[in-house]
């Protein structure tokens, strides 16, 4: 076995409302997770987008962030029981931005085969358009299951639009 | 010979079964695996991984580290810079892509700390990465950061970075985190890690045992 190997790994030829990583192999460690995107949404703050595990769409998920935008700094937290927050954000480009840029996002998801543990991870991602807009995240967050972990969905920046051609991910697993 | 050929359910070494185009489990000898091998059987999918592009060692006498004609084959670049100290005093390290030294092409964002203080900045210019810069003097001081270069040979965008960096420089412990963006939309070939931050060129030299190495992550 590889110390380190990419199980996953694609670049989006037309825009997708989801990437489905699926049949997450159980023979890892942990897991890191990157994706460098960019949604279909015309808006002057940072996007970002859904993460699941499992495909489970309950209220089992939460975390916190420090962030700054702009030079703006803050820590803020996501319910465990909203549905709409679901999800642990990472920032995209967004479509009337400057032309080119993506957001970056790396997530760091260990001991992700634990059957006995509810899940932890950890976070950090940036865009920096050149023009007008710069956020840099770090954060945690947990799915409370103590199920494996054997699928990742990254879910569409919000309802009808999509995440755009050209972005790029890879899933790799840690010895 | 009777018993070398592919796709047994059996061998002298053990249970085969045909290869796939993306496996070929149980075990093979050198010849089965030519025969599939020349046959087009045998499974051409490799897996990525995290490999080894290239490596620089500072010694004193350079502030300026090039990489050159990075292989397109891979998704992303990581960056490492081990135990950096440099000599004598200088600037921010500056990170520049395919030599340009165009401000208005970057982007940043930080957040760091150093000793009891925070900040965090914002800004367009070109490219550097230091929150706190190398330390010297004294011998166990040294700066580490890691720099993620997402998506770098796709030539249709821009090219989005994190950094994450840490130092202990004599009491004066520094971290923190930053993201950078360049924004034409070109394949990353070239990187320049230099000394004097935002402007080109060296203003100190980094100083032994400070390594710059490059991995290569996935494939495209």
């Amino acid at each position: 076995m590889a110390d380190f190997e990419i199980i996953a790994e694609g670049t989006l030829s037309s825009g997708a409302s989801s990437i489905s990583l699926t049949s997450i192999p159980q023979t890892y460690t942990h897991l890191e997770f990157q994706l460098s995107a960019r949604g279909s949404v015309a808006s002057s703050s940072t996007g970002s987008s859904n993460m699941r595990f499992n495909g489970d769409s309950g209220s089992n998920y939460g975390g916190v962030d420090g962030y700054v935008t702009s030079g703006t700094g803050g820590v803020e937290g996501y319910s465990l029981n909203a549905l709409t927050q679901t999800y642990y954000t990472h920032p995209l480009a967004l479509d009337n931005w400057a032309a080119n840029i993506q957001g970056v996002t790396s997530w760091i998801i260990p001991n992700y085969t634990s059957t006995s543990f509810a899940k932890q991870l950890y976070r950090t991602g940036t865009v920096a358009d050149t023009n007008s807009i710069y956020t840099l995240r770090f954060g945690s967050g947990g799915w409370d299951n103590t199920a494996a972990i054997t699928q990742i969905d990254i879910l569409e920046p919000s309802a009808g639009t999509e995440i755009m051609a050209q972005s790029s991910y890879w899933l790799a697993g840690w010895a | 010979m009777t018993g070398i050929s592919a796709g047994k359910t059996w061998s002298r070494i053990g249970a085969e079964v045909a290869p796939t185009s993306s496996d070929a489990s149980g075990v093979w000898q050198m010849q089965e695996v030519a025969e599939n091998v020349g046959a087009g059987t045998w499974p051409t999918h490799v897996k990525g991984t995290m490999e080894y592009i290239a490596q620089y060692a500072a010694d004193g006498t350079t502030g300026l580290f090039s990489f050159t004609s990075i292989p397109q084959k891979y998704r992303s670049l990581r960056i490492v810079m081990s135990q950096g100290k440099r000599v004598g005093s200088g600037s921010s390290i500056g990170m520049w892509f395919n030599s340009d030294s165009t401000s208005g092409n970057y982007g940043y964002a930080k957040m760091y700390g150093s000793t009891t203080n925070s900040a965090y900045t914002y800004g367009r210019s070109a490219g550097t990465i230091s929150m706190g810069d190398c330390p010297t003097g004294n011998a166990a001081d040294s700066q580490m950061w890691i720099c993620d270069i997402a998506n770098y040979s796709n030539a249709s965008v821009g090219t989005m970075c994190q950094v994450w960096q840490g130092a202990n420089q004599q009491g004066g412990y520094n971290t923190g985190l930053m993201g950078f963006g360049y924004s034409v939309a070109s394949a990353i070939t070239d990187i320049e890690i230099n000394s004097a931050g935002y402007n080109p060129g060296a203003l100190y030299n980094y100083d032994t045992p400070t390594l710059f190495t490059l991995f290569g992550i996935g494939l495209v």
